[in-house]
């Protein structure tokens, strides 16, 4: 026995035991490659002016047609647009929709349990940030932090707020820099299996209604999205928790919503392009916590 | 000679933008590339990750390949940078909010401490692992393993000794080459 062969077996073990799906790497890939190609080009509009300027120069009576076809057919399916898009709800700026609806495509895959009692997942923390507690929960590369630690509001409530419709935790997901792209949140109660909903700036998805927190009317969305690559409304300074003493990882408040009923148990599932995390756990009142 | 020349030809239309010569280029680098992460991460998983990760940020360095002879070296240092940043992520694996911040070992150092050899590579710095791995597992010569380090090979050398002495303290550094 050499080293040699220590070391193919001790790797082996896992190298072997799970093969890479080398045409699935590169179709993500791919697909990032797509997007993002896509978004230089939305930015480079030169080449289509010059198009449009020469067509004009050549023949002006077909380009005055074309214009006339062009609003007839803004007025056509310019309605037909707006009717799609109150029924998918928000669509936040500045996201390239087609990744999102990649993202949107992956099945939601959260442990479920039948009876209540014992949260499924293997978490019995609770997202509520009492007291200076700066646990994150999660594996990465995105991270769950309860409360307002990081926050100075985009909706100004603290900690939880319980209303006739449901409950609503503060809370905040924090996103290690190397992530980049769009980023899909999805929750449900994974005792009862219904969804869960987000409050905030990066409410996504279809609008299932509005609440009244605080005094802060608020509209509620299925699902949260946000673009990794800009720019974080905040951005953490250092952690004493983090040994690697890591800086610049981006903030994104949002206030976690479940319905009258809830069983405190909750799971999100967060898509970005090149992974998916699963985060569970027990969400309960701070003072029952 | 016909395949050198191929190959720069690949490079070539890569950077002009073509899809099918960026994946000819890479689709030969990924089974390496993932042998490398689950060497540095000892987790399918996060191999996977960490590879998938790279494969992206291939395409956004691909200005910075110099030659096609030199992707294999070029697209391991990407991977091993991403297994840096994988290893960077475990730190707080299993941590439950709201209750005192425990420390619990990662799944690469529990899976690792089953074995002398395991926990001996899983104690190596992050770059002193590497060179193990491009050296011993990978087979790549030391050319090679210093290129994907961005080191001198004198240096991935010294490294390649001072992480055999902390493997196997008992063997001499030839016999352990072997």
């Amino acid at each position: 026995v050499t080293l040699r062969s220590e070391i193919h077996a001790v790797i082996d073990d896992v190298a072997v035991a799970n093969p890479i799906n080398r045409a699935q790497v590169l179709a993500v890939a791919a697909a990032e490659r797509k997007a993002e190609r896509g978004r230089g080009a939305r930015s480079s509009t030169g080449r289509i002016r010059g198009f449009f300027s020469l067509g004009l120069r050549r023949s002006a009576p077909i380009a005055f047609a074309l214009i006339v076809l062009l609003l007839l057919g803004t007025v056509l399916v310019g309605g037909r647009l707006l009717r799609e898009r109150e029924s998918r709800g928000s669509q936040p700026a500045g996201i390239d929709q087609h990744v999102l609806d990649v993202l949107r495509a992956r099945p939601v895959v959260l442990p479920f349990s039948e009876t209540s009692g014992q949260c499924p997942g293997g978490f019995t923390g609770t997202i509520i940030h009492d007291g200076g507690t700066d646990s994150w929960l999660g594996t990465g590369p995105v991270y769950l932090n309860g409360g307002t630690a990081y926050v100075s509001g985009v909706i100004p409530v603290e900690s939880m707020v319980t209303t006739g419709s449901g409950r609503y935790f503060a809370a905040t997901l924090i996103v290690n820099p190397s992530v980049s792209g769009p980023v899909l949140v999805r929750g449900l109660d994974t005792i009862s299996r219904a969804p869960l909903v987000f409050a905030g700036a990066y409410g996504a998805g279809a609008s299932v209604g509005t609440d009244d927190l605080a005094g802060h009317a608020v509209q509620l969305f299925g699902q949260m999205a946000f673009d990794a690559s800009v720019s974080a409304p905040q951005r953490v300074a250092g952690s004493t928790y983090d040994p690697e003493g890591t800086a610049g990882w981006g903030v994104w408040p949002f206030h976690l919503g479940a319905r009258a009923g809830f069983s405190n148990c909750f799971g999100i599932q967060i898509d970005g392009i090149s992974f998916s995390e699963i985060i569970t756990g027990y969400g309960v009142p701070s003072w029952a916590g | 000679v016909q395949q050198v020349v191929a190959d720069r030809s690949l490079l070539a239309d890569a950077r002009d933008g073509s899809e099918r010569a960026f994946e000819s280029l890479l689709a030969p680098l990924i089974e390496p590339g993932y042998r490398l992460a689950c060497g540095m991460l000892h987790d399918g998983h996060a191999a996977n990750d960490a590879v998938q990760e790279a494969a992206l940020k291939a395409w956004r360095k691909l200005g910075q390949l110099q030659s096609a002879e030199k992707a294999r070296s070029w697209f391991l240092g990407i991977v091993a940078n991403e297994c840096r940043n994988a290893r960077r992520l475990k730190w707080n694996t299993g941590v439950t909010v709201g209750l005192p911040a425990l420390h619990e070992r990662s799944h690469e150092e529990r899976v690792l401490s089953g074995t002398d050899i395991g926990r001996a590579l899983a104690q190596l710095k992050h770059e002193d692992r590497a060179v193990v791995i491009l050296f011993f597992y990978l087979d790549l010569p030391l050319e090679e393993v210093a290129s994907v380090t961005g080191s001198s090979v004198a240096a991935a050398r010294a490294r390649l000794y001072r992480a055999i002495r902390k493997l196997r303290p008992d063997l001499e550094i030839e016999e352990a080459l072997q």
